[in-house]
This record gives C-alpha cells, structure tokens and sequence, in this order.
C-alpha cells in the first residue's frame, strides 16, 4: 500500500518532532511560532506544546538572532533558526559572513557552529518585491557554510535531520509553494514515468531522465521549487517534440558538489542551468563556469541560463509571472540548444 | 444551485489537499452532512454540505486544489443537474502534470494511423514514436497478413460488415486453369455475353446467383467470385482481384467501373453510379482489404484507394467525386519527410458530401456529414457535421424534433406526395383536409394520421409515427419512425416507398429501388 | 595587601607586552593591526578577577589583550598569533582581533560579538551551569543597533550576560562627544536591566563594583550592565592619533599602575616588574624563534 500523499509542511514538522525527540540540545527560535499559531506557514505547530522550554519566540530581531544562535551552537547546543522570510536574511548576513562562517576556522578549528538557519524563499504567490525572493545565490559566496534547498520530490525530513546534525552552519532553503504541494518521492526507481537515482551523501542529487539514463538532448540543473516548473518543461518537451532532457535537482547548493551534473553532461553533451533566482551572479553563472572549465570537450554547445530577469518581483499576477522562469523559458533554452545542434 | 468553496483564510497557505470524499459522486446529501476532509497547512477539517441535493465533485481525491476554488455544486434540482452537465467547462480540466500523459505526440499520432492501442504497449516510462514502430514491425513480423486478419488491429466498432466478409473460403474458388486462361487473355472474355460470362465463371467454380448481368465489355477476374442474385455491373467495368471478390445481392454498379483491390466484400443493395475506381496504388498490397456495407450509396466518378484497409459502413453516402487515400506521396523518410499509409473507416450511416477528400487515418464516426469539399485528416466523432479544409466540427449531423413538429412534418409529405402525383399526370383526388389527412389515386386511399389503430378501408396505403392493432386485408401500414412497412400492397405502395426513400426513409423489408412505382 | 599585588602584576604585564607589540610592530614583526589596551588595565584585571575560566565566557572585541591576558594568561600563544607564528593560539588564522581559548572568544567586528554572547548566555542559562557570559562594548559599540536587538532579549529572557562598556571616549578618532548622544547608563536602564556607572581607573573600585555585578548576576541570572569610564593612552591602532596631547597628559596622572602602584612598597613593586620584564622578554624571544604559521603541505 502506497503511504498517503505527505505535503512539504507535514514531511518538514514531524522531522522537528522527530529531531526534538531524538536530541535535547536542539533549540528553535523564531518569530510567531508559538502554538496554536505555529509559524507564519505552520511548520513548527505543535512544537511548543511539545518542548515549550525548547521553543522560542522571539522579538523581531533578525539581524540579533542570528547571533543569538552562533551564541548557542558555540556553546554546544543545536539551535534552529526560523527566519520567516528568506528576503529578511539580508538583516544577518552580518553574523553569516562576520561570526557563523568564519568562527571553526579563524578559531583553528577548537569550535564548532553547529544551526541551522530555517527560510522559506520563492515567488509566484504575488508578495511583491520584498517577500518573494531567492537570495540563495547571496549565499553561494560565503564560504565555510552549507546551504541546502530540497524540492518536492527529496526527502525534505531526512534533509532537515540530516541539517541539524550536521556540524557546519546549514541554510535550510524551504521554497514556499513546497509547503501545500504534494511530496513525490521516487517508487521503483519513477517518479511518474521519469528514471529518478538518488546520488549518496548527506544532501542527495535526484536525476531524472525520461531515457532510462540513456542518451538524452540536454542536461537541466536546477533545485528546490523551480524543479516542478522544470519537470513541466521536460515532460512537455518529450510529449510534443521527443526532445529528451536529463535533470538533476540538487539539495546541497553549497559546498558545490557537481558530480552529479558532470556525470549527466557527459550523456546529454549540453547543460542548461535553472534557478528562480535573479540571472547576474547566479547559481546558474556558478555552475557554467565550473562545467565548462571541468568537461569543455563534453559540451556541443554554451551553458545556457534560465533565471529570473534582473529586476524586482512585481506583486500583481501577470507581472511577477512574466518576471520569474517559466516552462516556456526552459523550453526555450533547450530548443536554442537543439539549433546550435542541428 | 449550491457551490462548495474552499474558502482562503491565511495569507500564507495557497493551496489545500483534498485528502478524501465522505460521499460518492451523484450522492444524495443533506444540508449539514460532512462531504469530505481537506487538509491545509494548518488543519484537518471536514467540509459540510451547504444544502440538500445531488452532489457534483469537481475534483478527484488527493488533489492539489487552489483555495478559493468551487471543488463541489450541490445541485437542489433536477434541472440544475441537467444544467451542470450541460455545461462541461464548469468542471475544470485539471492541471496537466507529469504522468498525466504517457505517450508523446508522435506515438500518439502514429498509433491512431496504425489502429493500434496504446495500452498494448507495455513500458515504464514515455511512450514514443520508436516504441509504437517497434510494436508494429514486431505485428508484422509474427502476423502476415491474411483474409479476415488484413484488419489486424483495426476497430471496426460502428461499421456493419457485409456478410461476405465471413464467407467460408471455399465458396467460390476458380479452377486454376480457367483463371489462368483469363488472366492470359481477357479481352476474350469480355467479348463474350453476359450469359456466357456467367455460365462460364459458373463452370469453372464462381458462385454466380440468378438474374446477375455482367456489361458488355465488362471483365471480372479473382481466384474466388461471389456474387449473389440480381447483381448489375454496367458495361466497359473491369473487377480484377488478387484473392477474392464478393458482391451481395442486387447491387448496381453504373458503367466503367473499376474494381482492383486484393480482397473486396460489397454488401448486398448497394447502389454505385458511373466510372468509379476502387483501387490506385498499392491494391495488391497484403492490407489492400475493401468491405463496403449493404445499402451503401457511392456516386458517380468516386475514387477510393486502397493499399490500406478502407471499411465503408452499412447505408452510407459516400457522393460523387468523392476521394478517400489510404498513402500520401512523399520525399525520403530519411530527410525526416512523413511516410503515411493508413487505413479510413466510414461508420454506419454516415454521409461524404460531393468532393471531398478523406486523407488516409481518418475516421468518419456512425451518422455524421462530411460537406461537400471538405478536406478530412483524422477523426470525425459521431452525429457530428464537419466543414472546410481542414474539416472541423461545426455541429451536429441531426437534430431532435418535438412530438409536434415530426407531426407536421409527416403530415406535410401527404401533400408533397399529392403534387408530385399530379405533376406526373396521374389520376388523383382532391386532399380532403382535416384528420386523417388524405387523397385517392388509382382507386388507392393514401392517409397520413400520427397514430394507426388498426383497421382501415381496403384497399389504402397509411403513412403514421405510431402503429397499434392490426390492418385490414388490402390496407399497407407504413411506419414512418420504425421504417417499416405492414402488410402489403401494389403499385401505388411501391410508389410511397419510393417517395419515402428519396426524404431518406428507407424502409424493411427491402429492396430499396421500386422501378415498378407511379413514379 | 596580596591582592593588590597580584592585580599590579597582571596590569604591569599586560601593559608591557602592548608596548612590546608596538615596539614589534614597529620593527616589523607583527603581521596586520593591533589595538592596545594601554591606559584601560584596571578594567580587566579589576572584573575578570571575579570571573572562573573554567566556567564563564567572555565575549571581547577587537581591543582584547587585555581581556585575554587577564582570563587565560596565555601570554605566549598571543604574541605568537600577533605576530603569525604556528604556535599562535588560533594558529595564525585569528590575528590580534580574533581569538579563541577556552572559554574566550574576540571578533573584529563592532556590535556583532553582542548577540553572540547574548546566545552564549542563553546555552549556559539552557544548560545550567551558572556561567556568566561577559561582553566587551565600547562607547562606539553603542552606535550599533543589534546592541540594543540583544540588551532587548537578555532582559526579555533574563539572561545572566554581563554588558561591559569601557567607555574610552573615543571611537577610533571620534570624539564621543560626536557619536553619542544621550546617557549611556541610561541605555541598559531602558531595557530594564540593572545599571551601575563608575567613573575610575581604581583597579580595586573596579574591582568592587564588578564583583557586585556578577554577584548579582549570579544570584538573579539576569542581566547587568556595567558602564567603566576610562581612558587609553595609546593611539586606535598605531600612528593614528590625533588627540591634543595635554588631554593625554592630565590622563596619564590617573594612569591605573599609578594609583595601584603607590599603594605598593617600592621593592615589592620593583620585583614585580623585574619579573614581568623576565617573563616577557622570554615570550618574546621563544615567539621570535617559533615558526611562521603556513599552509599544511599538500
């Protein structure tokens, strides 16, 4: 019997319950998420009831709380930071790139900052500019962290259990149309009629391929809540042009670790990046410049990019729609590949 | 009519799962009662029935549903049912998703060209365009075409075979020799008579029935002949198959007709005009199959491939200068140009109007029009009037009358039939108005009265919609609605039969051409 | 009369090995920057008396040597981080403003160390341990918002964190005068949190004061806030003092080895610094002979 479909808010609280079951040194601060209110999207309900000396609601003070939490994982606790929005990490990145980041080793090592910071990011539910980023890509610059994006179809409690324990700071990037959607997890080896294999390693890489892994036209990149939109893409590239594209969605976005992509190049001999973040500096322009200069000869053609344009996320429908990447600009891509094969 | 919402109460939660139906679709509720649980990111709540009626879901179980979305109607009435199906964009199309479809456009289209259900291939993943060629060179591969397997794949649903199609095999057979000899020189043959034709066909094995006039000049050759009682074939024809030809009794087909195709079954009464050609390139082919029903109608000049099976239906209209192709003509497969062949069906009762063109694949579905001109490239559901190049659906091919107006529309034939009758020159009396509605020609009562009761003055000829009781000797009740006629009659019936037949109401016991008629 | 003793000795020392570390810079031998504590002594010696190495922490800033001489005593592995030798206590990787030994840590940058330490107070209250999570701000500190972000949460959660304010009255070369405004002890009062405000380079009123805070401290685990008025001789860093030398001049007659000094018996004094001088001309040549800190072999 197949286990009744799990949404991305479920599969994420009963990871906290479980993690606060398992350890006692696991901490959660944030803002609003007392029960009965449980957060602003409802994945700590319960917790407080649960471990209410464990859960703290906190003033709004984000830029404070980040290190509040350095403070607590330097003295060998495991706080979780719930950050509303991911457009409000900007308030800490102080403490990201001044304290969390740089303590094990400008210490040499004698600490450790074992948090995690919790934040939903993504568009396409009409917050307008300042609540509906993808600031991953501020991230992807800072060394000595993890950032981590899970999508619909990972195990996002394994994901978040796996954070906690994790010795580095981990950003744990949650998309926010992720909450309410349906989890896909693979079943013998599908999910739907797409091959997935799931890489090894604590942040796993899916790649799915319509070809059983066999050649294909393309290989997409991407993670987290732009991996729907890419799967559209591809399963309408296959139904109406039998045009096959291999896409691994990672969950571990930093350490880059890209094994995964260069094994999936090397079938497809082309790769497009998708992100929902802004173009210029991008997870995308991160990935083009190490494929390339990793598997130059593999490539029939340029790293092709999809992202969102430079500019804000307007708030009404069509206008943030026509900001953000969608299933034609993927399609797009990947045709403008096909003509640079033919 | 009452909707069920899921209301939006959170800024922060777009969507909701319908995790479960309490009822089933089409289920009786009740203004209260618990219809089914949805789930979002903040509870579990169960949604109640704002009223009593007939619930109508919109959408299935774990489905993903926006809030704010309709996701029921509670219909309080009947009508307000009737109103919900009426209208099918008030159930929304759900979201296409990953694993909606399976097959890709291509696999799609060519297993359509190929007859060939999909289901029938059994793979986890996408189904693609190699797929579907890999079954179909695999079918060839393990089923050589043979008669009656020549549709392998095929559906003939909706299309009603002439009963030579399941004829015995040994029915029929020509001595080798003779055929030989025929084949050697048939300019012979179609110098011989008519009669000697037939007597010599007969000799040599050929079922050949009573009354069968085959034109002079006219050559009919094939391993196996059936052709049963009362066949014409007009002069200068030419029927030349590689493995069988029948034909069903008293079937006409004009002059220079032109019949090559490696199997042909043509039903009985089948009614074809002049210099028609069934056949063009490939109809040697193993697939070149042509079955065409009783009762069909084919026009002057009509042309009809067939190097891929072509299934005419019983009682269809296919008009004149019409063309059905079963192959394209193309540049090499290998440039990627398409290379089609595929069979065409034509479903019972349907109609091809003058000149038009049904490319290889279509599907004329059970009872609708094609017009005049029109171009056809794939599937023309049932009931349905097609128009234009491309031919799209435009309506229905038939609409519904009221009680009242197929009254009047009967009752209006009496008098059609009247003038006619008189513009002829013959004999006839003065309508006399009210009911029945009547007139006397050649000392015959004709009546039209909506229903029959039994009984009737001898000897008459009764048009009605209904018939109840039994007629009196000398008195023929026509059915209108049931096509059929009761009882029996002379001249002036054959004469309505006639009259009935060109208003498209043909009636049984057949035939139905009436030389013998008034008119 | 021991007590005092100890507490000149520990201020001798610290102020010699700043102006050790001037003289090395000076000759080149420091890699970097460095904010001495000259003129400040008493604070540390004073506070960090009271405090258990083995079970409170202490949060300072980029002008901790004091600090951290005061609470570890590792005289050698700082020089030898100063001066980016292998046996620095961070390695080399931390340099003078980022150091870490213990329960001790410094970071480089204003206001940030605050919540840190505000968290660093919360673990221990979590855990139980009774720790005192010390912070060191200055009167530029106080420019920074998530200061006030944590003076907010420690009174909010009660959190047994000592806020220190060595209030030098200059921020780097601006005059407190310019970036200031309003009272200082008032700021903790705001939150609600226990104030007091000496006004002294007494290392034994200093040291009084402080042992009140962190009694307090101990016995409410909430937090204080300890405003030190006090004053450094030497420049921000090096060569960047613009300040009007007779100002210098009337501070140096509060210097803190002054006021401890005279209460001390000349020979009792002068053996005091002879040790001192022993101890740190040792550090400095072992550090001198130690090897430079460099990236492991690949």
């Amino acid at each position: 019997m197949t286990p009744p479909p799990k949404r991305g808010v479920q599969a994420l609280n009963e990871a906290l319950h479980e993690i606060f079951g398992r350890r006692d040194d696991v901490y959660l601060f944030g803002e609003d998420i007392l029960d009965p209110y449980g957060g602003a999207f409802k994945v700590t309900s319960g917790l407080s009831d649960a471990y209410p000396d464990r859960v703290i609601t906190t003033p709004i003070s984000e830029a404070s709380l980040f290190g509040v939490a350095a403070g607590m994982a330097l003295r060998g606790q495991r706080p979780i930071l719930e950050i509303m929005f991911g457009d409000f990490i900007s308030l800490g990145l102080d403490q990201v790139v001044n304290s969390i980041s740089k303590f094990r080793e400008m210490y040499d090592d004698q600490v450790t900052v074992p948090m995690v910071v919790r934040t939903p990011m993504g568009g396409r539910r009409g917050y307008g500019p300042t609540h509906s980023q993808s600031l991953e890509k501020l991230l992807l610059g800072i060394p000595n962290i993890c950032v981590v994006a899970g999508s619909e179809c990972h195990d996002l409690g394994a994901l978040l259990i796996q954070a906690v324990e994790d010795e580095r700071p981990v950003f744990f990037i949650e998309n926010k149309l992720m909450y309410g959607r349906v989890l896909r997890r693979p079943e013998d080896g599908h999910i739907a009629e797409l091959a997935v294999r799931e890489s090894d390693g604590p942040y796993p890489a899916l790649t799915f391929s319509g070809t059983d892994f066999a050649e294909a036209s393309a290989t997409i990149v991407t993670y987290g809540g732009m991996l729907p939109v890419v799967l559209d893409a591809v399963t309408e590239l296959i139904l109406e042009h039998e045009i096959f594209c291999e896409v691994v969605a990672l969950s571990q976005l930093l350490p880059m670790e890209l094994d995964t992509v260069l094994e999936s190049v090397s079938r497809t001999g082309a790769l497009v990046t998708a992100e929902e973040g802004t173009l210029t500096g991008g997870f995308g322009a991160e990935i083009a410049a190490r494929v390339q200069a990793a598997v130059w000869s593999d490539l029939r053609a340029p790293v092709q990019r999809v992202a969102a344009r430079d500019g804000i996320i307007p708030s009404a429908r069509l206008l943030e729609d026509a900001m953000l990447p969608s299933v034609d600009d993927i399609v797009a891509a990947v045709s403008a590949l096909e003509g640079v094969r033919s | 009519m009452l909707e069920i919402v899921l209301t939006r109460e959170d800024a922060n939660t777009e969507f909701a799962l319908l995790a479960e139906w309490l009822v089933v679709d089409r289920a009786q509720v009740t203004q209260g009662q618990p219809v089914c649980v949805v789930e979002t990111t903040k509870a579990t709540v169960e949604i109640e029935s704002p009223g009593a009626g007939t619930i109508v879901q919109l959408f299935p179980e774990n489905a993903e549903v926006e809030l704010g979305k309709t996701i029921a109607y509670v219909a309080e009435t009947a009508d307000e049912l009737a109103s919900i199906d009426a209208e099918p964009a008030a159930k929304p199309a759900p979201k296409p998703a990953v694993g909606d479809r399976k097959a890709t456009r291509k696999a799609a289209e060519l297993a359509d060209l190929h007859g060939i259900d999909l289901s029938a291939i059994d793979k986890r993943g996408f189904i693609t365009e190699k797929d579907v060629e890999e079954l179909i060179s695999r079918q060839k591969a393990s089923e050589p075409p043979e008669q009656g397997q020549a549709l392998a794949g095929l559906s003939t649903e909706g299309v009603t075979l002439p009963a030579s199609f399941d004829l015995d095999e040994s029915v029929g057979a020509l001595e080798a020799g003779f055929l030989a000899s025929i084949r050697a020189d048939p300019d012979s043959f179609r110098a011989l008579s008519s009669d000697e034709k037939v007597n010599a066909l007969r000799d040599a094995g050929a079922h050949i029935g009573v009354g069968v006039d085959l034109g002079e000049g006219t050559l009919v050759v094939s391993p196996r002949i059936v052709i049963e009682d009362g066949v014409r074939i007009g002069p200068r024809g030419t029927v030349v198959c590689e493995e069988v030809v029948a034909i069903g009794e008293i079937s006409q087909f004009g002059a220079d007709l032109e019949l090559r195709c490696r199997r042909a079954f043509l039903g009985a009464g089948i009614w074809a005009g002049r210099s028609i050609r069934f056949g063009g390139g490939g109809h040697r082919d193993p697939w070149a199959t042509l079955a065409v029903g009783d009762l069909a109608f084919v026009g002057d000049e009509a042309f009809v491939n067939v190097c891929r099976p072509v299934l005419i239906g019983r009682e269809v209209f296919l008009t004149m200068r019409s063309i059905i192709v079963t192959h394209n003509i193309g540049h090499s497969v290998l440039e990627g140009f398409e290379n089609r062949f595929a069979p065409v069906v034509l479903e019972d009762r349907s109609q091809v109007g003058l000149a038009a063109v049904l490319y290889a694949g279509c599907r004329i579905g059970a009872e609708s029009i094609v017009a005049s001109n029109s171009y056809v490239v794939g599937d023309i559901p049932a009931g349905s009037f097609a128009i234009g190049v491309p031919a799209k659906v435009t309506g229905k091919s038939s609409h519904v009358l009221s009680g009242a107006r197929r009254i009047e529309t009967a009752r209006r034939m009496i008098d059609d039939l009247h003038e006619l009758l008189a513009l002829r020159g013959h004999a006839v009396s003065a309508i006399a108005d009210g009911e029945p509605r009547s007139f006397e020609v050649e000392g015959t009562h004709v009546f039209f009265m909506p229903a029959f009761r039994g009984a009737g003055t001898a000897p008459a000829v009764v048009l009605t919609l209904e018939v109840h009781g039994e007629m009196a000797d000398g008195v023929a009740v026509i059915d209108l609605v049931g096509r059929r006629v009761h009882g029996s009659g002379g001249i002036v019936l054959d004469s309505v039969r006639e009259f009935c037949r060109k208003r498209g109401i043909k009636l049984e016991p057949g035939p139905w051409a009436y030389p013998g008629g008034l008119l | 009369m021991a007590q005092l003793a100890a507490f000149y000795e520990r201020m001798f020392f610290i102020r010699r090995f700043e102006e050790t570390l001037l003289d090395l810079f000076s000759l080149g031998k420091l890699v970097g920057t460095t904010h001495t504590y000259i003129g400040q002594e008493a604070n540390a010696v004073g506070l960090i008396d009271h405090l258990d190495p083995d079970r409170d922490v202490i949060f300072s800033n980029h002008r901790c040597h004091g600090h951290y001489l005061a609470f570890t005593d590792d005289a050698f592995g700082l020089l030898c981080e100063v001066m980016g030798k292998a046996p620095g206590v961070c390695g080399g990787k931390g340099g003078s403003q980022h150091l870490c030994k213990g329960n001790f840590y410094s970071n480089g940058v204003l206001g940030s160390i605050v919540p840190v330490a505000t968290g660093i107070a919360l673990a221990e209250k979590k855990k139980g341990t009774g720790a005192v999570s010390t912070v060191f701000l200055g009167d530029g500190t106080l420019g920074e918002g998530v200061t006030y972000e944590s003076l907010n949460m420690a009174s909010l959660w009660q959190l047994p964190v000592l806020f220190v304010v060595e209030n030098n009255h200059y921020a780097q070369s601006t005059p407190v005068e310019l970036e200031l405004a309003g009272s200082i002890a008032a700021r903790g009062a705001a939150f609600g949190v226990e104030t007091a405000e000496l006004d002294t380079t007494d290392v034994d009123l200093i040291h009084s004061a402080a042992g009140q805070a962190i009694s307090r401290i101990r016995e409410t685990s909430a937090p204080y806030f300890l405003v030190l008025n006090t004053y450094r001789f030497s420049p921000h860093s090096k060569s960047d003092d613009q300040r009007d030398p007779a100002e210098i001049e009337e501070r140096r007659t509060r210097d803190p080895l002054l006021i401890a000094g005279a209460r001390l018996a000349d020979d009792e004094r002068s053996a005091i610094e002879a040790r001192c001088e022993d101890r740190l001309a040792e550090i400095v040549e072992a550090a001198d002979a130690a090897p430079a800190a460099a990236p492991e072999a690949a």
